[in-house]
């Protein structure tokens, strides 16, 4: 278990943190934008960068340790295999045991096993990097984005075949990456970080469902953000947009006055019919002004008195004969509608 | 400019009976200088190697304050008049300082003793071989050796089996670039150690004492032996390349 107490550390004009956090044995992912923080944070828990605080891996403090004493494996962006040595040599490099016909054939190594590591593809060197970082049998592995620059096929192999491994061999990991999706589809727990901070941490659902603040909403590419007001109505909660009402549901814990709320667009219901909806106010009426296939969904813009994106199922899209142009009805249920900040 | 370069060799060489030259080759002290000259920077080259390389490798991998201020140190030899070096060597390595004295007492002295030619030429040619190795090990990318540090390799491992493995090329090169400016030093030899005499300083004496026509063979032999060894170590260099590659 890796625990971080209070970890900060800098460079240059960059303050990273204090950060603080547990996890257990859990692949968890930091995400990000850019110049977030995430690699540094690595380079923090690997011990290549001096920071304050207290770092504990399973009951150890290691805050001073040298990286070569923390049993850390790291994978970098590039696969950064030693190019005098060959393959097999490169994963014995470090290996705390002679055997390590495991990890050759779990991943699919056998056929390059005594190449020169130049002659290898993208994909094979990073295998090889990933072998040669488990043959050290660490107690924590860390992938600072080692898949972002191979091809989608290759990359979500090699993905899951980290993850199988990882539950395998029971080994916890941090996963860095500035792709929500890839976040979300991977991670059993996602840390979003901004300028140093961490500002959300939960599981992929919780985070899609109830974004921290507008940053996060639209970083994990909600663009469905809007300031407004909160109104209440005896039991009942809505939310004031310009001229819009929303209902958000009864007995609500929340205060009246200026907030921002987040319509998660994986909840909204859209037709071409109108229909009957047990709360009025959230019916809306719009032109489908943009209809993009994502890869497994699509992304529906919908201008009416509102623009809101949906992302639906081809599926929905098929049955509900969505096309560009059209008119439809959506309809917002109050739990899409998600307070993130107030103002 | 190869005309420039390549005139005044040809013209030594071609311009030596091939008669002078065999007997300039019997010619023991001819010999026995030849030696001397190889031996002796071979020792400065080694002396670069060992020490000279652990500072390549501090110079290209960390920054510290006063780096640039030693970097300067490093290359001072490269400008400064080499009889102004020998001048600074014999201040330090002469009996009245105490460095002179400290070697003295273990019986190594440096004035007029091999000891001394091998120092003046390290003085003068480590810079060669340091510039050369730092350049190599930059080259090399640092993340391969954190990387190693995290497969539970310590520094020292991480340098003997990454870093010097990876940079044996530029090690080579600039141990032959240091050899090659070791053997043809003369300003700073010269002031430290007459005797024995250096290839350069044979060929200057017997230029001062017998003129041209006397010092032109030695001059034309030693040339050839020069260039044939470093034909030589280029090949080897080059088929070592090859083979790599």
């Amino acid at each position: 278990m890796l625990v971080l107490k209070e970890v900060k550390t800098s460079a240059g004009t960059f303050r990273l943190g204090p950060i603080s956090f547990e996890m257990k044995r859990e692949y968890l992912i930091i995400l990000g934008p850019s110049g977030a923080g995430k690699s540094i944070l690595l380079e923090v828990i690997a011990g290549f960068r001096k920071s304050e605080g207290k770092i504990f891996l399973n009951g150890t403090e290691i805050t001073h340790y040298p990286p070569e004493k923390r049993r850390i494996g790291f994978l970098m962006q590039d696969p950064l295999l030693f190019p005098h040595k060959n393959v097999i040599e490169n994963i014995k490099f470090g290996a705390k045991t002679g055997d390590i016909s495991y990890l050759i054939q779990k991943l699919k190594i056998s056929p390059f096993a005594n190449r020169e590591v130049r002659s290898l593809s993208g994909g094979e060197k990073q295998r090889v990097a990933l072998a040669r970082a488990l043959a050290c049998n660490p107690h924590l592995l860390l992938l600072d984005e080692p898949f972002s620059w191979l091809d989608r096929e290759t990359k979500e192999i090699i993905e899951t075949e980290v993850k199988s491994i990882s539950e395998e061999l029971n080994l916890p990991v941090i996963h860095v990456t500035h792709n929500f999706e890839e976040a979300f589809s991977l991670g059993d727990r996602v840390i979003i970080l901004k300028d140093g901070k961490i500002v959300q941490d939960g599981t992929p659902e919780e985070i899609i469902k109830s974004p921290a603040n507008e940053f996060v909403a639209k970083f994990t590419g909600n663009p469905n953000v809007y300031a407004g007001t909160l109104l209440l109505e005896g039991e009942k909660t809505f939310f004031v947009h310009e001229n819009l009402k929303f209902f958000m549901g009864r007995g609500i814990n929340l205060k009246e006055g200026g907030c921002k709320i987040a319509i998660c667009p994986q909840d909204l219901i859209i037709s071409p019919f109108p229909f009957e909806s047990k709360d009025r106010e959230n019916v809306m009426e719009g032109v489908i002004s943009s209809l993009s296939f994502m890869g497994n969904f699509y992304r529906v813009v919908i201008e009416g008195k509102l623009k809101i994106t949906a992302f639906l199922s081809p599926q929905e899209v098929k049955r509900e004969n969505i096309t560009p142009s059209t008119k439809v009805f959506v309809i917002i249920p109050p739990e899409a509608i998600r307070v993130i900040e107030r103002i | 400019m190869v005309f420039f370069l390549i005139t005044p060799v040809l013209k030594l060489i071609l311009g030596t009976a091939p008669s002078q030259l065999f007997f300039t080759m019997l010619e023991e002290e001819v010999l026995q200088s030849i030696l001397l000259t190889v031996r002796c920077g071979l020792g400065a080259t080694a002396f670069a190697i060992v020490f000279g390389t652990p500072l390549a490798y501090l110079l290209a991998r960390f920054d510290f304050r006063g780096k640039s201020l030693l970097q300067s140190f490093i290359d001072l030899p490269l400008v400064i008049p080499h009889s102004s070096a020998g001048i600074a060597l014999l201040l330090v390595f002469g009996r009245k300082f105490f460095v002179g004295k400290i070697f003295d007492r273990i019986g190594i002295t440096f004035v007029g003793t091999e000891w001394g030619i091998m120092v003046a030429m390290a003085f003068v040619s480590a810079p060669f071989y340091i510039n050369v190795v730092r350049e190599g090990i930059s080259s090399i990318d640092p993340r391969l050796e954190k990387v190693a540090r995290t497969l539970g390799a310590s520094p020292s491992k991480v340098f003997f089996k990454i870093t010097l493995p990876l940079s044996w090329r530029s090690i080579l090169t600039g141990a032959v670039t240091m050899w090659a400016r070791s053997i043809s030093e003369f300003g700073a030899v010269v002031i430290l150690a007459y005797h024995p005499m250096t290839a350069p300083v044979l060929i200057f004496d017997r230029f001062e004492s017998f003129g041209l026509s006397y010092a032109k063979p030695a001059a034309a032999l030693i040339l050839i032996v020069s260039f044939v060894i470093f034909l030589l170590v280029r090949i080897t260099f080059k088929n070592a390349r090859s083979e790599r590659s």
